[in-house]
């Protein structure tokens, strides 16, 4: 396995968001966290990242424990995360951000190569390289924060909910590339609200309820049950439920 | 006039080091760290005590930067860091706590008088046209000059300086993209006390005077050249510190010395009417580097 959880607590103060979580990705899967808001699915990826501490319970990437590592070398181990909102810096260029990807790399050397891969992948991104990151639309914002994960040369990309606030026509493009990026060999962990998209592209899928595994299994076998899906997801199986498109911008 | 313009310059460019030292730390931290005065004093009275106790005047200077290297991380870990997460008025005045903890020690070791700083070059003069530049002032102009120039390009230009524009518009994201934030915020308390302690051993080679509160003065006139300039900005914060030597020499020259404060502080508050976020910053958002 490449990532696995085990007996997984996380707490803030008394609030438990994630409780007693086994969770696995194996090399070159597509993983998907499904459940409402406030099932600690953010929580979970920022403790897998080393950011929100873990109260019990095992990481491992590799075999290796990583509970107690430091997320700069959690990620220089090969785990990046998209967060949630994307987080683009608009106060530097586009150009920058990719590189500041690469931070955890530690002092490599020419990234030009790297930076090349990924304005042919994001032509958009190219064309203004060097203009501040403000520029970007949403959509282009979300491709940034895509192609800055990969300078960290990751073996799994964890995404937060990539496709919030995007149109259907983006959503529909960065999951055409992540199922590119997982045939390139890229195992995929990725939280979504928008449940029918997610299981179009994932290969397993957890659905969380306020921090306790609900279901676990198969695409089909999660589609299939309808019950679940409007309990847990609020929307019908194939829906595109969650992922209000209030904020979208093409 | 031109000779007030030069004399105003070389005074700026020790306003300049503390108001830079101040904006790195509010601009990248959100952290005004009034212990910087103190660390401006420690750099010359520490300078002058060396001195005084038989070393070379390089050798003395360059301890004293040494110790406010340290006094700069201990001053990181007891407020910075100690106190993360709590109000942000909080660090601010353990801070000033941390400048009367200097000045106090210093006034315990040394006496609350000014010392006389010794002459420790020989007086070399440069007569450009009708203009007098003294030897020492012109190394501490060039000398600012130069080292504000270089932390601006190590912040445009390098990895390091990505890595602290990162943290200045978001530690959080920061945090996210693996930049260790434990490393680089006690690297940017040193650049910052460095850069004020730098200012006090100028001050000490120039003025040839040293005391436990040199650092009040100086900076009040680095903060007030800070928000001049716009809080956070580099550029602003030389433009400010400039600015403020120049009025002062000028209004000694035209006015005498009793009026140099009202002239100093009452341009500061014109401006600032004038322009509220300062000459290179903006109003409405605090501009990060």
């Amino acid at each position: 396995m490449l990532l696995e959880l085990n007996d997984l607590s996380i707490r803030y103060g008394r609030v438990q968001a994630i409780e007693a979580l086994n969770l696995t990705v194996g090399e070159g899967e597509i993983v998907t966290v499904l459940g409402s808001n406030g099932a600690g699915k953010s929580s979970l990826l920022r403790a897998i990242l080393g950011i929100t501490p873990v109260s019990a319970g095992r990481i491992a990437f590799d075999g290796a424990n990583i509970t107690r590592s430091a997320t700069p070398q959690r990620i220089a181990g090969g785990i990046a995360l998209v967060p949630e909102g994307r987080r683009i810096l608009i106060n530097q260029t586009i150009r920058e951000n990719l590189l500041l990807g690469a931070t955890a790399r530690g002092a490599v050397g020419d990234l030009e190569p790297e930076l090349a891969a990924i304005y042919d992948l994001f032509p958009n991104l190219a064309e203004r390289r060097d203009m501040a990151a403000s520029c970007l639309s949403g959509g282009e914002q979300q491709m940034l924060a895509i192609g800055r994960a990969l300078l960290a040369k990751p073996r799994l990309m964890m995404l937060d909910e990539p496709s919030l606030g995007l149109s259907p026509k983006v959503v529909d493009q960065i999951f055409d590339l992540f199922k590119r990026l997982n045939a390139d060999g890229l195992s995929i962990l990725l939280v979504e609200q928008n449940t029918g998209k997610a299981l179009s592209v994932a290969d397993r899928g957890y659905v969380l309820e306020r921090g306790r595994l609900a279901v676990s299994g198969s695409p089909q076998e999660l589609r299939a049950d309808e019950r679940l899906m409007r309990a847990y997801l609020g929307g019908g199986a194939g829906g595109t439920g969650g992922a209000a498109p209030e904020h979208a911008i093409s | 006039m031109a000779q007030q313009l030069v004399n105003g310059l070389m005074l700026g460019s020790i306003y300049v080091l503390v108001a830079v030292s101040l904006t790195l730390s509010i601009g990248i931290l959100n952290f005004l760290n009034f212990s910087i005065p103190g660390l401006f004093m420690l750099g010359g009275v520490l300078t002058w005590l060396m001195i005084k106790l038989g070393f070379a005047w390089p050798l003395a200077a360059i301890t004293a930067l040494l110790a406010v290297c340290v006094a700069a991380l201990v001053v990181e870990r007891f407020t910075y860091r100690w106190m993360k997460g709590s109000d942000p008025e909080v660090p601010l005045v353990s801070s000033l706590g941390f400048l009367i903890l200097f000045e106090n020690l210093m006034l315990v070791a040394v006496g609350s008088d000014q010392q006389a700083f010794p002459q420790v070059f020989a007086d070399f003069n440069l007569r450009i046209g009708g203009l007098l530049l003294g030897g020492p002032q012109l190394i501490s102009l060039v000398l600012s000059i130069v080292l504000v120039v270089m932390i601006s390009w190590v912040l445009r230009k390098t990895r390091y300086g990505r890595q602290v524009r990162a943290i200045a518009e978001d530690p959080e994201t920061a945090g996210i993209l693996g930049i260790d934030l434990q490393r680089i915020v006690p690297l940017v308390f040193i650049a910052s006390g460095l850069l004020a302690a730098i200012g006090g051993v100028l001050f000490a080679f120039n003025y040839l005077q040293v005391s436990p509160f040199m650092g009040e003065e100086v900076g009040l006139k680095g903060i007030s050249a800070m928000i001049v300039g716009g809080m956070g900005n580099i550029w602003g914060a030389i433009a400010g510190g400039l600015l403020i030597g120049v009025t002062e020499v000028f209004s000694i020259y035209f006015l005498g010395s009793d009026f140099v404060d009202i002239v100093v502080y009452g341009v500061l508050l014109v401006l600032l009417i004038l322009r509220p976020g300062g000459l290179f910053g903006r109003v409405e958002q605090r501009e990060k580097l």
